[in-house]
């Protein structure tokens, strides 16, 4: 009973590969992988699209980028102004006044983000319960505006003491200078953060973005031939390209929320609900937690610069392939944080690196096949790769495999931090928590840091290598939407469903606009809560049923270990969050080709020389089932079973790891 | 102790498992307390001991607990016998504690078969108030009893249940009990938090090699501090710095030391240094031996391990009777926030002499401690601490950063929303100095102003310094300017506020507290 549909590709360009895949009008599904093209991201993208679409009529492309990522960190944004209250024209630049290293003879503050001539303050003030202790000047507001374009501010932020509580005065700014003819952004639109810096910075970044990021889809327009663009978003939903370009800090974790989204389908489609995802590449690894629906956060920082929107809560830690083993002067073995990166790269590349890295370090054990890496585009020397080893083994004197070994530990260890971090620190067990790995090292890694945390079993996508563009297709369409409250949890029943309700009116508009036919818009409702005092929330669902204080004793219990039900406690935020349900697409049944027969090779694993079977990924049936130690390799992306595991492969091909006993 | 072969090789992993664990529990006492000393402004740290009590690992949290918990751990260790379940409180200065709002929580972790516990967990957090005369407990005082409740180590908690007197104690002895009570809750959930990693940790590697790797892990530091020594000249360089006054009688104290490095060791000799205060500038070995600490982990070439290990090729020598080791019952605020920076900047000063291209100048040097008290709008009371940052010396190559915490603090500002929803108070002004760097080739960063005005009546202390002489510059760079404190009175009169002493404010009058600049390096060319 296929019906016809429109074709829809979703493209993830990563910093390496740019992922694509096409769902075609049967429901079938394509791949596509090819190098990304850094210095213009676009021209991958237009490729992958010719390469999936050929002749078929255009569709909606959906897209994962890093453009934001990259325009941020590397400070490629638009020239901003900024006018705020008189007297803290400073306080962008003051941050919190803490310092990025403890222990630096030169300590370093924030990144400064707006450069002082282009800051201004005017009179306007609003006191701490909305009263307008000084009015705003129009003729003061539009003459700052003025000043700052003169000097080069193509956007001007309005950014104004209380404005999330108390958002009128900073409201009637942007709309003068809008008459004026201003490109403007009020800080309140931005963030709903009631801490003056974060919400100026998030606002200020968000201006900062939005040139490039609309320069960037405008852009691609022109190059694409589907009729409509869509961009993944940081919150794992999509918008039409134009929306998310009018709020462009909603794409600056567009890539990784990607990898989320597709591994809860994948992990889904296998049965799999509450999950840990896992994606390890080159040079970091991300991880997050998905207890059905992905975490979501609003307390996001991005190299030390607070980023208050919401963001599926992902957690980045500098370990990946290319991250560089060494000794430090006080004669410990050390893994990363610096990564050999694509150049010089792991020494195993022979491409210059001399350095050990983890890549290395798997191949010298035997976990990596030197012939098929990356598809056989990257022929490994496991020459080079002991040959590194060995130096810094001399060095430490230690064995080169134990040397090898200890630095993949090493490595695990400060995944099991980041894994943590999202589980055990917000009082969820790992064990309850399937763990989804990707990337190409993910499956390396999977099974030893399942076995520290925990973990009973591990879910290895079969489109482990194309999984940020599985998730592109499969995201709902999604805005989210929030007031800053800030009061007593007592005083506002009743009052509560207005605000929800006109948060509502604004979400729903989003996606009527976007198209959203009625019976696919869904809205949920939560409330952000702490005790008084405490300066991080606890979002909670309010779906009316129960008393809103209850709820959040309990998630704080869930959470932290203990409540206080007597305690005060306050409403920080209300947030809506209206999702456009998407249609997911349908992950293809495995077809197995080629000789099925493992190779015995033997590797180092656990402290020893094994002699494993080796298996080719492709050539594996459903339903084909073993005990580890086994290795499994494949063009992305390879798995390493060790003793004491189960693994089968299922019907779309997908390995599963499970404890044995 | 060390050698085994594969120590080296897993080093880098027990290390990063130990630092998790602490800041694990560092996670969970600052996302669940109340307190915004804690919760905004990060003054806390956690840590893991060993049997006898020496650091293992230390969330990388303040630089002025580092040195000094371990002391509060041997002093718990020495007073009390810790059972299971057992959870020790104490602040006071003669048992390892810096001032009295640090209170500290000790715990021993038993494990099957023991009669004595085979690690500790502490944590370490910055009370908004502990009593005292003076709200925010950190004014100007004349002895230690006049500063807030001292708790020599006692137990909090029994076999894990609440001891009833200990609490009722604390708490009827301070300003605001519902806060200390959630913060002393969260404090209690940090050490839970650690406990159950350490015990997981056991369960995975076994007690022998984690005891084991203790070990080695603290002769790992000792090594990294050596290799340190041994990449620096030898010699004895002498340096002086002085503080303005106590608040008290109106004369400089001096903190003086002589560093000696010679092959692999150092050592440092505070012997000259003024004697006690009449006021609240009293410090102790435990301070002192934490701005040593700082010291040689900020000159290290890499990140070294936060443990006593450090402190294993260094010897120090503090007087007895003097300021930095005055005996019981002096007033103690200001030697945990102030006469540790001073601290600091004689030892710097000191080895500047042997590395002059690597030692900057002298940084704002000052916490610019300030306490508000009052009644908020529902009529509670409430009490208000906060630090003012200041520039940052400059260095060989570097200009000072400005407005930014240095040395031995990095605690956070309050936001001016949180602070003008909790407090009658207004924001008039916040931002930098402009000026106050030291002038040089390479220029001092400038202070702050932090400007506002009471909407209510509103009575303050003050507890700062280098309102005298502004921090030193090097090589020909400039001193930076002095800090200055001033009340403007609604009706126009200004007074100029001492550094250290009590004023009140009327609903009109602005506080106007501007900090210093840093040194600043080499001469203008």
């Amino acid at each position: 009973m296929a019906v016809a549909r429109t074709l829809r590709i979703g493209i993830d360009a990563g910093g390496t590969f740019t992922d694509c895949v096409a769902e075609r009008a049967d429901g079938s599904l394509a791949f596509h992988k090819l190098p990304s093209t850094p210095e213009d991201p676009g021209r991958a993208v237009a490729e992958g699209e010719r390469a999936l679409a050929g002749d078929e009529s255009a569709g909606i492309l959906t897209h994962g980028s890093t453009v934001a990522t990259n325009a941020f960190l590397e400070g490629r944004m638009g020239a901003v102004g900024l006018i705020v209250n008189r007297g803290l024209e400073d306080v962008l630049a003051i941050g919190r006044q803490s310092r990025r290293n403890l222990y630096s003879l030169a300590p370093e503050g924030p990144r400064r983000l707006v450069p002082e001539e282009r800051i201004r303050g005017i009179g306007a003030r609003v006191s701490a319960s909305g009263v307008a202790v000084a009015a705003l000047n129009p003729a003061e507001l539009e003459r700052a505006a003025a000043e700052l374009v003169a000097v080069g501010a193509r956007t001007i932020v309005v950014a104004l003491l209380h404005s999330a509580r108390h958002p009128a005065m900073e409201l009637t700014a942007r709309q003068l200078l809008e008459t004026a003819g201003y490109r403007v952004v009020a800080s309140h639109e931005v963030s709903a953060e009631a801490r003056e810096y974060e919400r100026w910075a998030t606002a200020v970044v968000d201006a900062g973005l939005a040139p490039v990021v609309s320069g960037y889809f405008t852009g691609l327009g022109a190059r694409l031939r589907a009729r409509e663009i869509r961009v993944m978003l940081s919150s794992g939903g999509t918008a039409r390209a134009d929306e998310a370009a009018a709020r462009a800090i909603s794409t600056i974790l567009s890539g990784p929320a990607a990898g989320v989204i597709g591994a809860r389908l994948a992990a889904r489609a296998a049965g799999f609900e509450r999950l840990v995802t896992f994606d390890m590449g080159g040079t970091s690894c991300d991880v997050a937690l998905v207890p059905g629906e992905p975490v979501r956060t609003t307390e996001a920082e991005l190299d030390g610069v607070p980023l208050r929107v919401p963001l599926v809560d992902i957690r980045t830690v500098g370990a990946g392939g290319g991250s560089v083993v060494w000794r430090d002067p006080a004669g410990a073995l050390r893994v990363g944080p610096r990564s050999a990166g694509a150049v010089p790269g792991p020494a195993c590349y022979g491409t210059g690196g001399s350095e050990p890295t983890l890549t290395d370090a798997h191949l010298l054990l035997g976990h990596l096949d030197p012939a098929r890496f990356l598809g056989g585009r990257r022929p490994l020397d496991p020459a080079l790769a002991e040959r590194a080893l060995a130096r810094l083994a001399a060095e430490l004197g230690a064995g080169t495999r134990e040397t090898a070994a200890a630095a993949i530990a090493i490595a695990d260890a400060q995944l099991e931090r980041a894994v943590r971090g999202v589980t055990v620190d917000r009082g969820h067990d790992p064990a309850d928590f399937t763990l989804v790995a990707f990337g190409g090292a993910g499956g390396l890694h999977a099974a030893r840091l399942a076995g520290s945390l925990g973990c009973r079993r591990i879910l290895i996508p079969r489109t482990a290598g194309t999984l940020s563009a599985v998730g592109c297709l499969a995201a709902d369409v999604r805005r989210d939407v929030a007031r800053a409250i800030l009061e007593p949890a007592s005083a506002v029943s009743g009052r509560s469903d207005a605000w929800f309700e006109a948060l509502e009116r604004e979400a729903e508009a989003a996606l009527r606009s976007e198209n959203v036919p009625p019976e696919r818009r869904k809205t949920s409702r939560s409330l952000s809560m702490r005790y008084v005092g405490q300066s991080y929330e606890v979002d909670v669902p309010a779906d009316g049923n129960e008393d809103a204080a209850e709820r959040f004793h309990r998630a704080h219990t869930e959470r932290y270990g203990y409540s206080r039900p007597e305690a005060p406690v306050e409403i920080v935020a209300a947030r809506v969050a209206a999702v456009g349900v998407g249609r997911e697409p349908e992950l293809p049944t495995h077809r197995p080709s080629g000789d099925d027969t493992p190779d015995r090779r033997s590797l180092w694993l656990a402290g020893r020389v094994a002699l494993v079977e080796a298996w080719r990924w492709a050539a594996l049936h459903a339903g084909h089932e073993s005990l580890g130690p086994a290795v499994v390799f494949d063009d992305h992306a390879t798995a390493l079973v060790p003793d004491g595991w189960r693994w089968r492969v299922d019907g779309r091909g997908n390995l599963v790891l499970e404890l044995a006993a | 102790m060390s050698g085994t072969r594969a120590a080296p090789l897993e080093l880098g992993l027990f290390h990063a498992l130990f630092v998790a664990l602490a800041e694990e529990m560092g996670s969970v006492l600052q996302r669940t307390a109340l307190s915004p000393n804690i919760v905004e402004r990060r003054d806390h740290s956690c840590a893991v001991y060993d049997r006898a009590g020496r650091t293992i690992a230390m969330g990388d949290h303040m630089p002025v607990h580092l040195g000094s918990m371990p002391l509060s751990v041997a002093a718990v260790r020495s007073a009390l016998r810790l059972g299971p379940g057992d959870v020790a409180v104490v602040n006071d200065p003669d048992a390892g504690g810096t001032h009295l709002p640090d209170l500290t929580l000790v715990q021993g972790v038993y494990l099957e078969g023991d009669d004595e516990p085979a690690f500790h967990l502490a944590d370490r957090a910055h009370h908004a108030d502990v009593g005292g005369r003076t709200g925010g407990s950190m004014g100007p005082a004349t002895n230690l009893w006049e500063e807030g409740v001292v708790l020599p180590p006692v137990r909090l908690l029994a076999g894990g249940r609440n001891v009833a007197p200990t609490w009722r104690h604390v708490l009827s002895g301070v300003r605001t009990p519902a806060e200390r009570e959630g913060d002393l809750a969260a404090q209690l959930a940090a050490l839970r938090t650690g406990e159950r990693r350490l015990r997981s940790l056991v369960a995975r590697y076994g007690r022998t090699k984690l005891e084991a790797m203790s070990e080695e892990l603290l002769a790992y530091a000792a090594r990294g501090v050596r290799a340190m020594l041994r990449d620096v000249p030898d010699g004895s360089w002498q340096f002086a710095d002085i503080l303005d006054d106590d608040g008290v009688r109106d004369e400089t104290i001096e903190i003086r030391v002589r560093v000696t490095l010679r092959g692999e060791s150092a050592r440092f000799d505070f012997g000259g240094t003024t004697g006690p205060s009449a006021g609240p500038l009293n410090a102790n070995p435990a301070i002192v031996r934490s701005a040593i600490l700082y010291a040689i982990r900020a000159l290290a070439p890499h990140d070294l391990p936060a443990n006593d290990g450090l402190l294993d090729p260094i010897e120090i020598r503090v007087p007895p009777g003097s300021i930095l080791d005055p005996g019981p019952g002096h007033a103690v605020a200001g030697g945990n926030v102030e006469t540790s920076q001073r601290v600091v900047d004689a030892i710097l000063g000191a080895l500047a002499q042997a590395l002059p291209d690597r030692v900057p100048a002298a940084s704002q040097g000052t916490m610019n401690n300030l306490a508000l008290t009052g009644a908020g709008a529902d009529g509670r009371p409430f009490t208000y601490y906060e630090t003012v940052a200041g520039g940052a010396g400059a260095g060989p190559g570097t200009r000072g950063a400005s407005g930014i915490h240095t040395h031995m603090t990095n605690s956070r500002n309050t936001p001016l929303e949180a602070l003008e929803r909790a407090l009658p108070l207004r924001a008039q002004r916040y931002g930098y100095r402009t000026g106050s760097g030291g002038a040089g080739r390479w220029p001092g960063g400038d202070g702050l102003v932090r400007e506002i005005e009471a909407l209510a009546p509103i009575e303050g202390t003050l507890l700062a310094d280098r309102r005298k002489r502004g921090p030193w510059g090097l090589a020909g760079g400039e001193n930076g300017r002095v800090g200055v404190d001033r009340i403007e009175r609604a009706g126009g009169v200004v007074e100029k506020l001492p550094s250290k002493g009590s004023f009140s404010l009327r609903p009109g009058d602005k506080l106007v507290i501007e900090s210093p600049g840093g040194g600043g390096w080499g001469g203008e060319e």
